[in-house]
């Protein structure tokens, strides 16, 4: 949960506050930027980019009770940038079917979850993690990306679509195998 | 409803973005279809799963530390700038009173102004020879120049630029 003693602290230039801030933040934004980048170097970078960031402009945070919103935006942001900076990976047949294969021999949901995450477009994961991690809703999401509500609507279907079958297959292929 | 309309709105359902006759509609076609209940369910599980998964997305255990370590660099190299924006203020600020106490300085300043006099003299001469299109040429490049030495400076000198924070 926010501490906001310990945020009004680090905004007043405490650097005790402010490394207990980052460590405490770190694990949060990693693993956000990593459902995002599906990279681990890139994850990475971007905690380094968004801390830096959080660094030089938290003496303008105006309520430390925004934080949380502040610093998911930040995130957001450093990761939509990132994603585009990156050259653009078409879905190979040969990871669908490393996929649908039984290869877990440990039925490891999370594991297939994670898998299937990555194996979308980018497009369809970032409005699902923007979605389901973030929690923002689809007028927000219209604002981030800057696409229309209808096109957020009909791109969050699509993408709970193809994961449920990527999961549906994958659990077939382990019953079988 | 049919299951196809249930289908194309369900997704928003789950989310609570529907319009709540829209809701009652979709809600009503649920208690009755067992099929579009099932994919109901499935999609707020998947939800969850997705959730649990990032949560469980393994962190190596340096990297706080890394983050803390690049934060403290860029906290040197603001304090570095700083310090030299600094020295640069009083260099030119105390410039003229070092001017004050020493001869050899003012001899130096002596022999700028007069080279800086000569050459606005030949520049005054030139433009008599030059056409107004060359003129225009030059003045113009040399504006360019001093927009393009502006913008490098603003650059080396330039804050972190709150508006990428906060847009």
């Amino acid at each position: 949960m926010i501490d906001t003693y310990l945020i009004e602290r680090a905004r007043g230039g405490d650097e005790d506050a402010l490394s207990a801030l980052i460590l405490n933040y770190t694990p949060y934004v990693y693993r956000t930027a990593f459902a995002f980048l599906h990279d681990s170097m890139e994850a990475e970078d971007v905690v380094q980019e968004v801390f830096i960031k959080v660094y030089r402009s938290l003496p303008q945070l105006s309520e430390a009770r925004a934080f949380h919103s502040w610093l998911s935006k930040i995130i957001t942001h450093q990761c939509l940038d990132r994603a585009k900076k990156k050259q653009a990976t078409p879905i190979s047949d040969e990871s669908l079917e490393a996929l649908a294969s039984p290869a877990h021999s440990n039925y490891d949901r999370r594991l297939i979850i994670k898998e299937a995450l990555s194996t979308l477009s980018e497009e369809h994961r970032t409005v699902l993690v923007l979605r389901e991690w973030q929690g923002y809703d689809y007028h927000e999401i219209s604002l981030i990306l800057g696409i229309p509500l209808g096109t957020v609507k009909s791109r969050i279907s699509s993408a709970r679509m193809q994961m449920r079958k990527l999961l549906s297959d994958q659990k077939l292929a382990h019953e079988e195998g | 409803m049919d299951c196809r309309h249930c289908l194309e709105e369900i997704s928003e359902y789950v989310d609570e973005e529907l319009t709540p006759w829209a809701e009652k509609d979709i809600q009503s076609h649920l208690l009755s279809c067992p099929e579009c209940h099932k994919y109901f369910r499935e999609l707020k599980e998947m939800r969850l799963e997705i959730i649990d998964s990032i949560n469980k997305v393994p962190v190596r255990s340096d990297l706080g530390a890394m983050v803390l370590s690049a934060v403290k660099t860029d906290h040197t190299k603001k304090m570095q700038r700083l310090t030299w924006v600094t020295v640069a203020v009083l260099i030119l600020l105390g410039s003229p009173l070092l001017f004050l106490f020493s001869r050899r300085i003012l001899t130096l300043v002596r022999l700028i102004y007069s080279i800086g006099l000569t050459f606005l003299g030949l520049v005054q001469t030139a433009l008599g020879y030059l056409s107004p299109l060359t003129i225009f040429a030059t003045v113009t490049a040399l504006t360019v120049l001093m927009c393009l030495g502006l913008y490098v400076m603003r650059g080396l000198l330039r804050e972190p630029d709150s508006r990428e924070v906060f847009s």
